[in-house]
C-alpha cells in the first residue's frame, strides 16, 4: 500500500467498515466465480464484458480479466473480418465495421476510467496500447492530448511517458514533434526529470549514427540546449533534473567515452600481449567468447578465462586470457573484411591513442559553450558559499565533473579539493562515492606520470603509492601491461576486485585491509606484501592463499598476523615468510 | 489517496519524528505476517487474490529471513501454490487466474523456501518461460504481450533456480537489457524509458545471473543509485520523489550486487527503515506513519539483512531469499 495514512478509528467505525467490506468481498467472489465459469465454458459474450468491466473499474490490476476481455474482443474482430470477406451487402459491412470501431472506442474509455482512478495500473495502460494497435483509424492526436493532460496532473507518471513514446511511434511522429512535446511539458514544469529524459532520448534518436553506433551532437545544438537548461538550474539549483541533463550534454560534447554507459560505445581492442602461459586481450568494453573468436586464430572456446571486479567467473568482460604456452595470432586492425592485419604478438599490441583517452593523457579541446557553462556554474558555486544555511552539492559537483572532462590535468588540484569538500562537508552521505571518483582522478594522474614507461617494453611496473585510492576501477585497461603493482599506503579495503590477472608481484602494504578474499585475478602471484595492514588471523588469509600455488614470498611485517607466524609457516610450507623488516 | 497522502505526494522527503521505532521489532513482524496467513476470509485476503502467490512469497520470505519460518503451515502453503499451476506450465496468482511470469517466479521461490521444489514440474515451467521470449530478447509477462524489463529478471531467475538457464537465449536477453540502459546510469521498463530503481534492480540482477555485469558501467550505475538517498536517510525510486521502504531494497540490493553498498550512508538508511515499522501491529509501511503491509515488510527486513543483522538470515541480493535456503543455487559473486 502506498500513500495510505494510518488513521485512528473507533471500534464502531471499524465494525461499520467491516460490514461494508464483507459485502464487497462477497460480491467480488460471486462475480469472479461467474466469470471463471463462463470462461471455462467459452462464453465470451456481452455478459462477460459487463461482469469484467464492473470489477476492473474498481480494481484494474486483475490482469486475467483484461485477458478475458481481449479474448472477447478478438472474437468480435474475427467476426467482423468474416463479414467483410463475405458476400453480404456493403451496408451490412459498414454497419459491422462501425459497430466494432465504436466498441473499441468504448474499451479505450473503460481503460481511461480505470487510469483515472488508478494512474499507476500497468494493466490499464497496456489495454490502451493493445486497443490502439487494433483500431483501423486510431485517433493518435486525441491520445497524445490525453497523455499531455495526464502529465499535467502528474508530470512523473512513467506509465504515461512510456505510453506517449509508444503512441508517438505508432503515429510515426517525427522526432522534432517529440521534442516539441517535451518543450510544452518542460515549460509547464521545468523541474521535471521525466520530461528532460524524454528530450534526451528524442535527441539521441535524431543524432544517432547507425553506422558507427555512436551518438554525436554538434556544438551549436549542445550550446542551445545548455542555454535552455541553465535557466532551470538558476531557478532551482537543487533540482537534479537540470543537472543530469547538463551532464548528459557535456559528456556528449567531448570525444571521451569511458565515463558513459558502455552500451553506446563501439568495441575496440586496447591491448593484446603474450605472457608465457597466456595471451591476454583487453577491450574497451566487455565482450563474450563468440565475439573474442572473431579476433583470434583459434576456435577453441574452452581455454578462455574472464576477469571482473564483481564476480569470479563472468561470461563477459573487458579482460580475457587464453591459457596456452604459445601465443595466439590476433587481429589488431580491421577496416573491412579484406583489410585485416594480424599480429604474432612478438611485441605486445597497444592501442595507444585509446589508452591516452582512457587515462586523460591529454586534455580535449574546450568548446566555447563549456567556458560559458563553467562561468555560470561558478556563479552558483559562489552563491552557495554565501548561503551558510543550505548545503547544495550540485553546483560544485557539476563544476568538478566539467573540470574532469575538460581540464583533468591543469585543474587536478582543484578537482581533488572539490571532491574532498563534497565528501566531507557538502554531501557526507555519499562520501564513498566522491572518494571513488577522487580515487580514479588520482589513478589517472599517477598513470599519466608513468605512461610511457608502462607502455614500453623495459618495465611492467605500476606504482601508485599514497594516493588515497579507495578503488582500482579503471586499472583493468592495463591488465596486459602490468606484472608488478605497488599500491602501498592507499585506502583499499579489498584486493579481490583488482583486475590485473598478469600481476606476479603485488604490494598492498599500509592499506586498511582486514581480510584477503580469493580472486582468480591474483592466482599468479609470487610475491605479496601486506605489511601494515589490519589482517590479524590465519582464517583471513588462507582461503586466498590456497588459490595462489605460485606464492613464493610474503611480507607481513607490522600486522597482527606476525603473532601467528609459526602457525602460518605450517600452513604455507613452501613460502618464504617475512614477518620483520630486515 | 487521503488528503494527508496527497499533501505528502507533493513533497520530496519526509521528516523523521521522535518516538518512531529505532530498532528491529522482529517478533512483532512475525505476528503481523501470521495474521495475514490466518485470516483467509478477510477482506484484504480476498481482494488481493490477483497477486496472492506473490503475497505468499513476501510473507514466507519475511518469516524465513526473520528465522521464524517454522511457524507457518508449510504443507498447506505448498499445496496452495501447486494448485495455482496452469496447463501452460506457468503459475497464476490463484486458481482460475492466468499464468504470469511474476507469479511463476514467486511460486518457484516459495517452493524453494519450503524445500519443495521437487514437487514442481521444472521442465514445463522452463518451457512456459521460454515461449514468452521475443525475437529481440525481451520477455512478455504473460500471453497479453506486455513487455517490461521486470519480466527479463523473472525469466532468468526462474530458469536459473530450476537449473536450466541455457534454455533461454541469454545473448539477446542481455542485448535487450542494454538497450534499456540510460546515460544517467539507470534502467527503464523498455528502450527509451526513464530510469527507475525497481527496474535497475531487475536489470542488474538479470545481468548478474547471466554473468554479464561488466557490460555496464559499474560506477555510473552505483552513482545513480547513491543519489536515491534523501536527507531523511530513506531512498526514493527516482530523482525528486519521496523515499519509500521498498526502494531501500531495490536500491541497496543493486548496490550490493555492484559491490558499492558503502556509496550510501548506512546508519541514516537504517534509521529510516526502523522508523517505518508499526510498533503496534508490527509490519513495515512505505513511510513512517502509513499503513503497514507484507510487501513493505519483507523488503524492509531484507534491506536490513544486507547490512548484516544477527537476528536475521543473510539475504541474497539477486534473488531476495535467504542464502541458507538458496544453498548452491546462489550466483557466485564477490
Amino acid at each position: 500500500m502506498h500513500f495510505v495514512k494510518k488513521v485512528p478509528t473507533t471500534e464502531e467505525e471499524k465494525a461499520a467498515k467491516a460490514k461494508v467490506q464483507f459485502k464487497r468481498s462477497q460480491q467480488f467472489l460471486h462475480a469472479r466465480d461467474r466469470i471463471v465459469s463462463k470462461r471455462d465454458k467459452g462464453e465470451f459474450d456481452d455478459e462477460m464484458l459487463s461482469l469484467t468491466q464492473a470489477i476492473l473499474e474498481k480494481n484494474p490490476d486483475i490482469y486475467t480479466f483484461w485477458n478475458i476481455r481481449r479474448t472477447t474482443i478478438e472474437q468480435r474482430i474475427e467476426a467482423n473480418q468474416k463479414i467483410q470477406e463475405s458476400d453480404i451487402g456493403e451496408e451490412e459491412k459498414t454497419k459491422s465495421a462501425q459497430k466494432l470501431e465504436s466498441f473499441l472506442s468504448g474499451e479505450l474509455y473503460l481503460s481511461y476510467e480505470c487510469i483515472k482512478s488508478n494512474p499507476k495500473s500497468y494493466s490499464a495502460w497496456y489495454q490502451r496500447t493493445w486497443i490502439l494497435e487494433r483500431q483501423t483509424t486510431p485517433d493518435f492526436k486525441k491520445e497524445l492530448e490525453m497523455c499531455k493532460q495526464a502529465l499535467m496532473m502528474d508530470c512523473r507518471n512513467f506509465h504515461c511517458w512510456d505510453h506517449c513514446r509508444i503512441v508517438a511511434k505508432m503515429a510515426k511522429k517525427t522526432k522534432q514533434e517529440e521534442l516539441e512535446f517535451s518543450n510544452a511539458l518542460i515549460e509547464h514544469n521545468p523541474s521535471n526529470y521525466s520530461a528532460w529524459h524524454y528530450r534526451s532520448v528524442a535527441l539521441e534518436n535524431i543524432h544517432y549514427d547507425k553506422k558507427t553506433g555512436s551518438l554525436k551532437l554538434d556544438d551549436s545544438l549542445i550550446a542551445s540546449e545548455l542555454e535552455k537548461v541553465m535557466t532551470v538550474f538558476y531557478m532551482d539549483a537543487e533540482d537534479q533534473s537540470a543537472w543530469t541533463y547538463t551532464r548528459w550534454l557535456l559528456e556528449n560534447g567531448n570525444g571521451k567515452e569511458f565515463l558513459r554507459p558502455e552500451s553506446a560505445t563501439p568495441v575496440e581492442l586496447i591491448t593484446a600481449s603474450f605472457h608465457g602461459n597466456n595471451t591476454t586481450l583487453v577491450f574497451s568494453r566487455a565482450v563474450t567468447i563468440p565475439f573474442l573468436l572473431t579476433f583470434v586464430d583459434t576456435e577453441d572456446t574452452s581455454r578462455w578465462r574472464a576477469f571482473s571486479s564483481t564476480s569470479p567467473n563472468p561470461s563477459s568482460s573487458r579482460v580475457w586470457q587464453y591459457l596456452s604456452d604459445s601465443p595466439l595470432r590476433v587481429v589488431i586492425s580491421k577496416d573491412s573484411d579484406e583489410n585485416v592485419i594480424w599480429s604474432n604478438l612478438e611485441t605486445p599490441f597497444i592501442n595507444k591513442s585509446r589508452l591516452e583517452t582512457i587515462y586523460d593523457i591529454h586534455e580535449v579541446p574546450q568548446p566555447e559553450y563549456i567556458r560559458n557553462l563553467l562561468e555560470n556554474v561558478q556563479i552558483l558555486v559562489e552563491d552557495e558559499k554565501k548561503d551558510e544555511k543550505t548545503k547544495n552539492k550540485w553546483p560544485l559537483y557539476m563544476k568538478t565533473l566539467i573540470l574532469m572532462e575538460y581540464q583533468p590535468i591543469r585543474s587536478h588540484e582543484e578537482i581533488i579539493s572539490n571532491l574532498k569538500l563534497l565528501a566531507e562537508d557538502l554531501d557526507p552521505k555519499r562520501a564513498e562515492l566522491y572518494k571513488s571518483i577522487l580515487s580514479r582522478q588520482k589513478l589517472n594522474h599517477s598513470i599519466r606520470e608513468q605512461f610511457e614507461r608502462i607502455l614500453g617494453t623495459d618495465s611492467d611496473q605500476l606504482v601508485v603509492r599514497y594516493a588515497e585510492l579507495t578503488s582500482l576501477e579503471g586499472v583493468e585497461f592495463l591488465a596486459g601491461l602490468v606484472g608488478n603493482a605497488d599500491f602501498q599506503g592507499n585506502q583499499l579495503k579489498e584486493i579481490h576486485r583488482i583486475v590485473l590477472p598478469n600481476v606476479h608481484n603485488l604490494t598492498i602494504s599500509e592499506n586498511p585491509i582486514e581480510r584477503l578474499q580469493p580472486s582468480p585475478s591474483l592466482s599468479h602471484l609470487t610475491f605479496l606484501a601486506i605489511a601494515g595492514t589490519q589482517i590479524s588471523s590465519i582464517d583471513a588469509v588462507m582461503p586466498c592463499f590456497q588459490t595462489i600455488p605460485s606464492l613464493d614470498r610474503l611480507i607481513f611485517c607490522e600486522t597482527p598476523l606476525v603473532e601467528k607466524t609459526e602457525e602460518l609457516r605450517k600452513q604455507l610450507p613452501g613460502v618464504r615468510l617475512i614477518p620483520h623488516w630486515l | 489517496m487521503s488528503m494527508a497522502g496527497l499533501f505528502e505526494f507533493a513533497r520530496k522527503d519526509v521528516n523523521l519524528q521522535e518516538k518512531l521505532p529505532t530498532k528491529l521489532l522482529r517478533d512483532l513482524h512475525s505476528n503481523f505476517i501470521l495474521q495475514y496467513e490466518r485470516d483467509k476470509n478477510g477482506y484484504h485476503y480476498i481482494m488481493a487474490e490477483h497477486l496472492r502467490v506473490s503475497g505468499i512469497y513476501w510473507c514466507a520470505n519475511a518469516m524465513d529471513l526473520t528465522k521464524q519460518l517454522s511457524q507457518m503451515s508449510a504443507d498447506e502453503i505448498v499445496q496452495y501454490v501447486l494448485s495455482c499451476r496452469n496447463s501452460d506450465g506457468g503459475y497464476g496468482p490463484a486458481p482460475g487466474h492466468d499464468s504470469h511470469l511474476l507469479h511463476t517466479l514467486c511460486a518457484v521461490q516459495t517452493l524453494i523456501i519450503f524445500d519443495s521444489l521437487q514437487k514442481a514440474d521444472s521442465n514445463s515451467i522452463c518451457d512456459y518461460v521460454k515461449k514468452l521470449q521475443n525475437e529481440d530478447g525481451s520477455f512478455c509477462g504473460d500471453l497479453s504481450g506486455e513487455v517490461d524489463t521486470r519480466f527479463t529478471l523473472c525469466s532468468l531467475a526462474t530458469c536459473h533456480l530450476l537449473g536450466n538457464l541455457s534454455t533461454l537465449n541469454i545473448d539477446t536477453a542481455v542485448n535487450f537489457l542494454l538497450r534499456c540502459y540510460n546515460s544517467d546510469g539507470g534502467f527503464g521498463t523498455r528502450p527509451g524509458s526513464e530510469s527507475h530503481a525497481g527496474q535497475v534492480y531487475c536489470c542488474v540482477g538479470a545481468l548478474a545471473i547471466a554473468g554479464r555485469l561488466d557490460s555496464i558501467s559499474r560506477d555510473r550505475t552505483a552513482e545513480w543509485l547513491a543519489f536515491r538517498q534523501c536527507d531523511s536517510g530513506g531512498l526514493n525510486g527516482r530523482p525528486e520523489k519521496l523515499p519509500d521502504v521498498c526502494y531501500s531494497w531495490w536500491v541497496l540490493a543493486s548496490l550490493a550486487i555492484l559491490g558499492r553498498l558503502d556509496f550510501i550512508d548506512q546508519s541514516a538508511m537504517k534509521k529510516f527503515i526502523y522508523a517505518c515499522q508499526d510498533d503496534e501491529t508490527g509490519g513495515f509501511a512505505d513511510r513512517p506513519g502509513d499503513c503497514a503491509d507484507p510487501f513493505h515488510t519483507v523488503f524492509g527486513i531484507a534491506a536490513l539483512s544486507l547490512f548484516g543483522d544477527d537476528s536475521l538470515e543473510q539475504v541474497d541480493p539477486i534473488f531476495c531469499m535467504s542464502k541458507k535456503c538458496l544453498g548452491s543455487k546462489q550466483i557466485e559473486m564477490f
